[in-house]
């Protein structure tokens, strides 16, 4: 399964890719129509800051996903890729995923009166977030590679503390 | 090894797909006495005003033909736990391997307490049958009196009111959603619902339903008022089903007890759902509940375990609500009141939202988000999961959601 | 991605010898992709340092910056500082030559030289200097300190302004407070009020934006006057355009940048007889072959017929032909970028201005004072060069159009006059009253990554002179037309509709071209736009109308910089519906998109019409064009 992979140490803060975010899931992909939209797209990740860190915050499509079991309606499924998704039709807007979530980032289009969240960008190769920022510090990367590299890393620091 | 599963909601449909995930081929059976089982019972107020229809409620998947179980339409009426032998009320007696009951709940009828209540024209709304008796019914209505104020009542209240009848709620307590919410909050939403053209009686009793030809005509309440109603709804409350159970040999307390592997106090014996007691993580209580996703948890746990896998009881709470009532979302976890100053509270409001938070010395015990829905998630598993938190960090989760909230 | 609609650049573009590792401006475009959405939409400050501040444009997050302003306050001093940023580049540019021609006057200077006396007297009659038994020398003097005055605080209207619009203009402008008394007071004046915590009244900004855009028009004109007096005024030649004009066997000597005070005296050196052999003796059988970029090629075409090579955004694509040994540069438009792309080449890029700049390059200062010597220097530096060119590494596509350039307004009305001697505007005036010329459309402004080169340019165009418009064209649309042979008399047999092509015929006999005038008049670089402006102020003044009546527009389809953003104010603020081909980042404020595209229409006439289909674009054009003949009860 592929991951999305947040490096926080890269994140300006920039909310790049809160913005491609939203324009990816506008009517029209394009940002100058997207601002026109009646009801303005949602963004489904969200940049915070904690003290000096800025990163931005965005759905796991956790494994046993507490949005999921919270969902009374069936909305919320996960797919073939693993990958937790909505059905806008189903959806009442009882907000219960949003509850669920402990991330925080199921979020409420008041608008059109459904939750929102991450669909990892059916309609792209690479997701909207991870092309736009300009800094790299949102990767889609293979879950066992993500690892392997992380042990690599570890094997490293070691050879050179011995060194 | 033969699974044998009792109910046929959201815990036996979790549990089914977790076995499903350690034994493909294992034979599993599943009793439930709902002519159609398998639905999201929280829909079917949207049966009320037809703003869905029954098949829309239906699971997209049905469980049993999915997953490779056996359905039958029955009714468990007992347990032989050392025989291993269920029976049923069609006569029939299954074996079983391991048993899960996820019997759920089943709505609290006052039929020893009300006169009238068995009368043409009474109603609960638990099941899908109900609310599609409820639907026939009130065509020929003006008018309904729900007794009950909680949140089943409040649900029921809407649909109806959209669906054109005129509604009287009767609650007990002194505000609705006595368990959802405090009273400044409930009493914003009992504004916006009155506004509408709801009637809200609270700190009222029923005590008698006065029919006329067979039929519900009027309720009489305690204090000598009158509802006019064609039709009541009763919401007074759930409780565990187990009755069937008695001659189990199960603990049970409020409900079943069951341990971190959701296993009763009997072998081979496993329980999920609206059924089963638990420790609720706020204060410590040992309660029932309610909700969609502890079946869920519950129903999921059990069923891992039975077949064989390991999982653990996540922490779980008896209030972890989220609805949206007169157009406000109304967002509650975990403690909500502090009638003896236990607790820090802090509570701000502003506009249409309400926040509240709940201290107990550096653990988050309690929120209510009223209006206003960001970020609920973050408070909500604070609580559930009991995490201390340091002095700046609980400053930090205050300032966030009063006032000024600041992201960056 | 498409580069360019050019097929010169895209025969480059796909077969140079710079290897991979060389990128250009597409494909730094593309690595910039996605581009900032706050900066895409203006809604961005960075005016102090409690910021940078961002509103959010989906209205959820903030919507003000630290300090209170709004999108709209945020917006509106981003226009006016891109205005007050094109008004300082012309500013710059104008006196610049305003300095030149005091040292020159002053013999301080003596590569130097009044050449164009006419111009001079009409010049100095027009701002109100005594002619009449004058020497040149004496005149010019006055013209000089006229011109020097503009920059500094005049205390009263700018001479360059007030005489050249039309008077109604000139009263609209009073009125809403527009006219500037500076042009650098102007300027500075934009600075001052975006500055934190001055105008917060987005309204009251654009306005400042809108006077500093009449202080930007000043400059171009007075630019444009003085070259004129130095240089000679333009007058129709026949050149070629595109990379076909460089030469294999000759040493190519690219000039790129914007004042002819470096180029034209480069391409009066490059014709010396010792130079060219100094050029055969380094190899170069072919000798010296100067060739123009961007605005200098405009300038060195149209006064010397010099061949242009390419536009501003193709400028890297010159160098990866590998035949070019040196690019000579003053200022403005040029990429930083050409020094990294002549790495994997030969070519050796020479800065020559103090201000401007590049690591990578060469600088060798241009003194005007020692103007000539300096030209030879730089000369020597490119035939020192050619030693070192690889032919292994040439590509040179063998694609050039014919182009004539050099239509100025002095020129146009010239050749008016071989039809009609006594009233040269009546001929252009009755045929835009019979319909053969439907109306007149000012292309101008750069090329940008955002559209294939050259395509909006050409789209737009095929559909305006089949509706019988005639085009004048600066600046790198010039070059645009140029490249793709619309500056020929076979494009007005082949484009223009009936109508316009008539008209051109009989001009273009009567001016004894022997065919009829192109299609697309070559009006000079883009400081030179308000040579455009005094042939409509003419035909207006001609009909007793304001410019704001007449059927005339303008377009600039990709424009690029801030000097572009500048021009378009002004055509705006002189009555000019003005196409942008490119969105500008303005669209984070509904007010001053509104202000910008529509409100401005009632106060000066013109406005802004944002259209990046080039389709549309034509047709929203010639709708506006159908108005104001209406209005005028043609
Ligand atoms: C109107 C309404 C609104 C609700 N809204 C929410 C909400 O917004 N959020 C939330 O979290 N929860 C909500 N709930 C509660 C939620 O529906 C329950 O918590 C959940 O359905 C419990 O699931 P369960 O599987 O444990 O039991 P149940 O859903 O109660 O299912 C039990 C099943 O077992 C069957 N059964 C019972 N006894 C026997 C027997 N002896 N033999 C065979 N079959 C038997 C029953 O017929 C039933 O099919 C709502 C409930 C109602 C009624
Ligand atoms: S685009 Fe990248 S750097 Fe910018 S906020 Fe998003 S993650 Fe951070
Ligand atoms: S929305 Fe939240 S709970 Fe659901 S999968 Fe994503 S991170 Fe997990
Ligand atoms: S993957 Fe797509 S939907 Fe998910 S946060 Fe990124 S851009 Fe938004």
């Amino acid at each position: 399964m592929q991951l999305i992979y947040v490096q926080t140490d890269r994140c300006l803060g920039c909310r790049t890719c809160e913005i491609q975010c939203r324009v990816e899931h506008a009517e029209e992909k394009n940002l100058f129509a997207a601002i026109r939209q009646i009801h303005p797209p949602k963004k489904r990740l969200f940049i915070e800051q904690q003290g000096k860190v800025k990163a931005p915050i965005l759905c796991h499509h956790c494994d046993d996903s507490p949005c999921m079991a919270a969902c009374i309606t069936g909305s919320l499924y996960r797919d073939e890729h693993g990958i937790v998704q909505r059905k806008d039709e189903l959806c009442i807007g009882c907000w219960s995923c949003i509850m669920a979530c402990p991330f925080g980032v199921v979020a409420r289009d008041a608008d059109v009166h459904v939750a929102v969240k991450c669909d990892r960008c059916p309609d792209r190769e690479i997701p909207a977030c991870v092309a736009s920022c300009p800094t790299k510090a949102l990767r889609l990367v293979d879950a066992d590679q993500l690892s392997k590299e992380r042990r690599q890393e570890i094997l490293f620091r070691g050879s050179s503390l011995a060194e | 090894m033969e699974y044998l599963i009792v109910g046929g909601s959201i815990a036996a449909a979790s549990a089914l797909t977790a076995i499903r995930k350690n034994t493909p081929q294992a034979e599993v059976r599943v009793v439930a006495d709902e002519p159609v089982p398998f639905y999201y019972r929280p829909l079917i107020p949207y049966l009320l005003d037809g703003s869905r229809t029954a098949d829309e409620i239906l699971f997209a998947e049905h469980p049993p033909t999915v997953l490779g179980a056996e359905l039958l339409h029955d009714q468990c009426i007992g347990v032989e736990s050392k025989q291993h032998l269920v029976r049923l009320r069609s006569g029939r007696e299954l074996r079983y391997g391991k048993l899960l009951l996820a019997a759920g709940g089943a709505p609290v009828m006052l039929l020893d307490d009300l006169p009238g209540a068995k009368s043409e024209g009474v109603f609960a709304l638990r099941s899908l049958d109900d609310a599609v008796k409820i639907r026939q019914y009130l065509l020929h209505c003006k008018t309904v009196a729900i007794i009950g104020g909680g949140l089943v009542g409040i649900k029921a209240a809407e649909a109806l009111f959209r669906a054109g009848l005129s509604v009287t709620v009767i609650e007990q307590q002194p505000h609705i959603l006595a368990l959802r919410a405090d009273s400044f909050a409930a009493d914003a939403i009992a504004e916006r619902l009155r506004s509408k053209g709801m009637t809200l009686l609270t700190e009222e009793d029923s005590e008698e339903i006065v029919t006329s030809a067979g039929k519900v005509n009027t309720l009489r309440l305690a204090s000598g008022r009158t509802v006019t109603a064609d039709m009541v709804i009763l919401a007074v409350g759930v409780k565990p089903n187990i009755d069937f159970l008695k001659n189990a040999g199960l603990e049970i307390e409020h409900g079943i007890v069951v341990n971190q592997q959701m296993q009763s106090s009997v072998p081979d014996i496993y329980a999920a759902g609206d059924l089963i007691q638990f420790i609720d993580q706020a204060d410590g209580k040992t309660v029932v509940s309610g909700l969609w996703s502890n079946a869920v948890h519950s129903g999921r746990v059990a069923g891992c375990c039975m077949s064989g896998g390991r999982a653990v009881l996540p922490p779980l709470l008896s209030v972890m609500n989220s609805t949206e009532i007169a157009g406000l979302p109304l967002l509650s976890a975990g403690v909500l009141d502090d009638p003896q100053g236990r607790y820090t509270v802090f509570a701000e409001a502003c506009g249409n939202s309400y926040r509240k938070l709940l201290f107990d010395q550096n653990r988050l015990v309690g929120m209510i988000f009223l209006g206003q829905t960001e970020r609920a998630g973050v408070y909500a598993n604070l609580i559930r999961c009991q995490i201390p938190l340091e002095k700046s960090r609980r400053e930090q989760l205050v300032r966030e959601v009063m006032g000024a909230i600041k992201r960056v | 991605m498409k580069c360019s609609i050019d097929p010169a650049v895209t025969e480059v573009l796909n077969n140079h010898k710079g290897g991979n590792k060389l990128k250009t401006a597409w494909d730094r475009y593309e690595a910039q992709q996605p581009q900032c959405g706050f900066g895409e939409l203006g809604v961005c400050c960075r005016h102090c340092m409690q910021g940078p501040c961002r509103i959010d444009p989906f209205g959820e997050g903030p919507d003000r910056g630290i300090c209170g302003a709004t999108a709209d306050t945020i917006v509106a001093r981003g226009v006016a500082r891109a205005v007050a940023g094109g008004t300082a580049s012309h500013s710059g540019h104008a006196l610049h030559i305003a300095h030149v021609l005091k040292k020159m006057l002053a013999g301080k200077t003596p590569d130097y030289a009044i050449k164009d006396e006419v111009k001079l007297k009409a010049v100095a009659g027009r701002c109100g200097i005594a002619i009449e038994g004058r020497s040149s020398k004496e005149i010019a003097q006055d013209l000089v300190e006229k011109a020097l005055s503009e920059f500094g605080d005049k205390g009263e209207a700018l001479t360059w302004a007030a005489t050249t619009v039309t008077k109604a203009r000139l009263e609209t402008f009073s009125k809403l407070g527009i006219v500037p008394t500076s042009i650098d007071g102007t300027i500075a004046e934009v600075m001052h009020r975006t500055t934190y915590g001055v105008d917060a009244d987005p309204v009251n900004i654009l306005l400042g934006a809108l006077k500093c855009a009449v202080a930007d028009y000043t400059a171009c004109h007075l630019a444009t006057d003085l070259s004129d007096i130095l240089f000679g005024t333009p007058q129709p030649v026949v050149s070629k355009a595109n990379l076909g004009v460089l030469k294999e066997d000759a040493v190519n000597i690219a000039l790129h940048g914007h004042n002819p005070l470096l180029s034209d005296i480069i391409a009066q050196v490059a014709s010396e007889p010792e130079m060219i052999a100094e050029a055969q003796a380094a190899g170069a059988a072919g000798g010296l072959n100067v060739v123009g970029i961007c605005c200098t090629g405009n300038e060195i075409m149209m006064r010397h017929g010099i061949p242009l090579a390419t536009s501003s955004i193709s400028q890297e694509v010159a160098i990866m032909t590998g035949a070019i040994d040196a690019m000579v540069v003053d200022y403005q438009c040029i990429m930083p970028a050409i020094a990294t792309a002549a790495e994997c080449f030969h070519t050796k890029v020479i800065t020559t201005m103090p201000i401007a700049k590049m690591p990578g390059a060469e600088h060798i200062a241009f003194s005007d004072e020692n103007a000539v010597e300096c030209a030879r220097a730089i000369l020597r530096q490119g035939i020192e060069r050619f030693k070192s060119r690889n032919p292994d590494k040439v590509c040179i596509p063998q694609k050039s159009s014919t182009a004539i350039a050099g239509f100025s307004a002095e020129a146009i009305v010239a050749a008016l006059a071989k039809v009609n001697a006594d009233d040269p505007l009546k001929p252009l005036i009755d045929n835009i009253v019979a319909g053969n010329i439907r109306g007149i459309c000012l292309f101008a402004g750069c090329n940008t990554v955002k559209v294939p080169q050259d395509h909006n340019y050409i789209e737009m165009v095929k559909k305006l002179l089949a509706e019988n418009v005639l085009i004048l064209a600066t600046g790198c649309a010039s070059s645009a037309y140029a490249r793709h042979g619309f500056m020929t008399s076979e494009a007005t047999i082949r484009y223009a509709g009936k109508g316009l092509a008539a008209v051109l015929t009989v001009i273009g006999e009567a001016a004894g071209l022997g065919g009829p005038l192109p299609p697309v008049l070559h009006m000079g670089s883009c400081v030179d736009n308000p040579r455009a402006v005094d042939v409509a102020v003419a035909i207006a003044n001609k009909l007793g109308v304001d410019v704001s009546q007449l059927p005339v527009v303008a377009s600039a389809p990709e424009a690029v910089t801030e000097k572009a953003v500048a021009i378009g104010t002004w055509a705006v603020a002189g009555g000019l519906p003005t196409h942008l081909g490119v969105v500008p980042p303005v669209l984070g404020s509904k007010l001053v998109t509104e202000v910008l595209t529509s409100t401005v229409k009632d106060l000066l006439g013109g406005y802004f019409i944002v259209e990046p289909d080039p389709a549309k674009a034509a047709v929203a054009l010639l709708t506006v064009i159908d108005e104001r003949r209406a209005g005028l009860g043609l």
